[in-house]
Formats: C-alpha cells, structure tokens, sequence
C-alpha cells in the first residue's frame, strides 16, 4: 500500500519534471541546483520501492516533497519571470545576515493581491539534505530562500517594501530568535520585580496581563500560537526598518486599514508602528532593548540603519540616481516612498512636463527609475567584475 | 488543507527517521543524531545555553531536553558509547505524550 502511494507520488512528480527539465535560469547557481534536482530524480528511479520499509518510504516522500517544492519555485524564477533587480537587491540584505552561506532569493507569484510571504521549506531541513547526500550522493552548494509576492506587483516597488520584511523572517528562523525572545519574555514577565519591564512588554502584548494564559504559553510553545507569531512579526518590522526606515508603515497601514485590535497572527497594527517609530526615534523601552540583545547575541549583529541616505531629486528629473555604493540600493525604496508622497509638481516643474500628471503617471515614473537605477548598477558592477577576469 | 505542517514538526519526524536508522546500526544516520544527543547532554549541563547551541537543531533539542532532562543529564559526553539502545531510548522519548503535544499542536 505505502509504497504503491510512493509510486504515485513520484509518478506525480516525473510529470512535472517532464516540463521542469527545460527550464532556462540567469542564474549559474540555479542551473547547478536544478542538476542536482535530476541527479535525484534519476536516484529515485532505480529505486525499487517495493523493498523498502516504512521509514526508508518516510525518507523518499520528504525528498520527493522537497524537489518538488524546488521546481515550484524554479518554475517561476527562470529568466523570463523573475523580478531581477528587486531580487539582487534583497540578496545584498540576505548577505549580510548569512555571510558564510550561499542562499538563493528565488520567488513565487502568487494570484492574491497582498500576499507577501516567506516559505522556509528549502531552507531549514539539515536532515533532508544529509538523507540526500547519503542515498543519492548529492551535495548542494546552494538553499533557496522562498519569497512568495503577488504576481500583478512584482515589479512594484513601492509595494515591494515588504519584502524586506518577508526576509526578516528567513533571519528570525534561521537564527531561532522568536523561540528564544518568547522564554525570554515569558521568564521576565513570570520571574522578573521590574514592573517598567513588564509593563512595557504588555503595552506590546496586552493579552498577556492573564497570568493563567502566560503560563499557557510557557507550557505550549509552538511557532503557529498567537505569541509566537506576534513575537516574529515585530522582529520583521524591525528588521525590515534597518534597510526602508517607516516606509513598510505606509503601505501596512493601508491594507491593514490600520488595526487597533491584535489578531491570531499579528499584532495590531497600531502597535506595530509605535514599535518601529519609537525605534527610530531612538525612544524605545525595554521590549526593544530585549529584541537587539537577544538579536545581537545570537547573530553578533547589531540592529541598526543598515542602508545609506542620499540627496537627489533625480526622480524629479526622469533620470535614475547614480547609485555609488550598494547601501544606497536600499535608499531607493525610501526615495521612491518619498517622491510618491510629495507634491506631483515637483515632477512636473523639474522635467518641464506641461501637462497634469497622473497617478498612473507617476507610479510608471517611480517604478521604472527604480528599476533602472538598480539595473543600471548592477550593469556596472558586472562590467568592474569582467574587467577584473 | 490535506495534512497541516510546520517546519518544527517535520524537523522531528525527520529526527525520528535519522534516529531509527541509526538504531539499525546506520552509521551514516549515527553521526548526524550523535551530534544532536552531544549538544543536547550539554544543553541538559549547563555547558551550552539558548545562545550558544546549533541553530538547526535548536527545536529538538529544547524538546528533548524539555521531555527529559535526566536522561540527557546521565547521558555520556562521548557519542563512542552511544549504541542501539541509546537511539531506541531516545525514540521512546519523543513518542511520550508530553512530546506528542508538542509536536502536533
């Protein structure tokens, strides 16, 4: 029985593959990736299913699950789908947090029009990669980070500054920081006689006043319940805020509509902009100060402004901005975010257009010179890398 | 949604399989549990904390440690003593409910 529903599944998975294997990516890595993907398949084939137990069946469906995750999301990031220059961009972040490892942003577009989310499948399953090693002999050099964004604004990138907060949760997961801040604040809101301490921590978590449901989630820690989950997302803000400042606010607050009520998954949505605000006017209270130590001992980096300001009025021009160094490539986010919000004259007066522009206008104006200010860089550094051969 | 998952879940079921290999005498899946049992005991001693263990494996060994503190206490710092019946043992471990709730909430 269990190995006739391996069959099938792997029978499932060769009809994809039977399209998949054509797939033309930019990328060297993802090429080398989607070989080893076949090394697999051709691993699996000469298997006989029927002699294996049911832990050995166990093992075949985590791979199977897993290259079939794999070509998911390769699928949407061959050459012709991908948002390149947005994904350059979020690598350069992702560097910073996994500098010793070689991790790939690949991206799904998905039919739902705030849909932003981050999938750690390909990410975080050691064991899955050693299982593979071991029967297939097959080492990758190389994770997928899965970013799932709504496929009619993947070239948004206004909209786009969320995903700064989607990376925010590969760094929270990789490094486990959720389930450490979680005992942390469990411990001090259970042990600590510092009243501002707790009180700070519940004017974030204001459930958590009922002693009886702190004590429940002590015992019950899962990476799905309510604190858990709330934990992570004011991680993300603050993560996402080293790199685009507030400007993950103006958009969350929109399709939040602005949320004074916490929900299952999220804090409200009020909270979560105090928490961002009162970090970058550097007023924050204890909670803050718990998520950069807790953040700093475990991944020996500091929360901080990790982009780099910069004076233009480019954009008002129809030009793209020189980019100088790659910081600045997070800037563009913040200036985009800038010139929507301004006066549209501004435009019209710098660049000497005559008549009134529009909001679609405008949001073509942005978009492209973003896009092409991060093109035009990474032509560049591609250039400085040739010259250098 | 057919089967619900989470990345914790599935890192132990996967746990679990490495776990029963290696009580089959598979050193291969040996040498990877070994790694996690060493780290676990010196979690369980105090000799390595939240901050400091395996980021990977961080989940199972709260788990384990949390399901039996004892056993990991008591158990050698040496994975050369480790044999069958230490990975059975530990097999045991996570079937016990305490372990069950925490894996399938």
């Amino acid at each position: 029985m269990q190995s006739k529903l391996l069959d099938l599944h792997f029978s499932q998975l060769q009809a994809e593959w039977s399209t998949a294997k054509y797939n033309n990516y930019s990328d060297k890595r993802k090429q080398q990736y989607h070989e080893n993907l076949e090394r697999i398949i051709a691993g699996l084939a000469k298997e006989d299913f029927t002699s294996l137990d049911d832990t050995q069946i166990q093992e075949r469906y985590w791979i199977i699950f897993f290259v079939f995750k794999s070509l998911e999301v390769l699928n949407h990031s061959t050459t012709s789908t991908i948002p390149f220059e947005l994904v350059y961009v979020l690598e350069l972040a992702l560097k910073e947090w996994s500098p010793g490892e070689d991790f790939i942003i690949v991206t799904s577009l998905i039919n739902g029009m705030n849909d932003f989310s981050f999938d750690g499948s390909l990410v975080f399953y050691d064991f899955l990669y050693k299982s593979i090693e071991i029967l297939f002999d097959v080492k990758f050099s190389n994770r997928l980070v899965q970013i799932n964004l709504p496929q009619s604004t993947s070239r948004d990138y206004l909209a786009n500054v969320v995903l700064y907060h989607e990376l925010g949760h590969f760094v929270e997961k990789k490094f486990e920081i959720t389930r450490v801040l979680y005992i942390e604040l469990l411990r001090t809101l259970q042990t600590s006689t510092n009243v501002d301490q707790k009180n700070n921590i519940l004017r974030f978590f204001p459930y958590l006043t009922d002693k009886s449901l702190v004590a429940w989630f002590e015992a019950n820690y899962d990476a799905y319940n309510q604190l858990a989950m709330h934990i992570s997302e004011y991680f993300c803000d603050l993560f996402a805020s080293q790199y685009i400042k507030d400007c993950s606010n103006f958009y969350l607050e929109y399709i939040s509509l602005n949320q004074a009520n916490h929900t299952q998954t999220h804090p409200s949505t009020v909270n979560r902009i105090i928490f961002i605000n009162e970090y970058l006017d550097g007023k924050g209270g204890f909670l803050l100060e718990e998520y950069k130590r807790v953040t700093k001992s475990i991944t020996k980096k500091e929360i901080q402004f990790r982009g780099k300001d910069f004076s233009t009025s480019n954009f008002e021009s129809l030009i793209p901005v020189e980019i100088k160094e790659p910081k600045e490539l997070h800037g563009l986010f913040i200036y985009g975010w800038k010139v929507w919000l301004a006066e549209w004259e501004n435009i019209s007066q710098k660049s000497d257009i005559k008549f009134k522009l529009s909001n679609s206008n405008v949001y073509s104006i942005i978009n492209n010179l973003v896009e092409k200010s991060i093109g035009n860089f990474i032509i560049k550094e591609e250039w400085k890398a040739a010259k250098t051969i | 949604m057919l089967y619900s998952h989470s990345e914790e879940n599935e890192k132990v079921r996967q746990f679990a399989i490495f776990l029963t290999h290696a009580a089959k005498g598979d050193m291969n899946y040996a040498k990877f549990v070994n790694e996690i049992l060493v780290e676990t005991h010196q979690f369980a001693a105090g000799e390595k904390t939240l901050y400091d263990i395996n980021r990977d494996s961080l989940h199972i060994i709260l788990l384990l440690s949390d399901a039996d503190n004892n056993f990991f206490l008591q158990l050698k710092n040496n994975p050369a003593q480790f044999n069958a019946d230490t990975y059975s043992d530990v097999l045991k471990i996570i079937d016990r409910p305490k372990s069950q709730n925490y894996i399938n909430q």
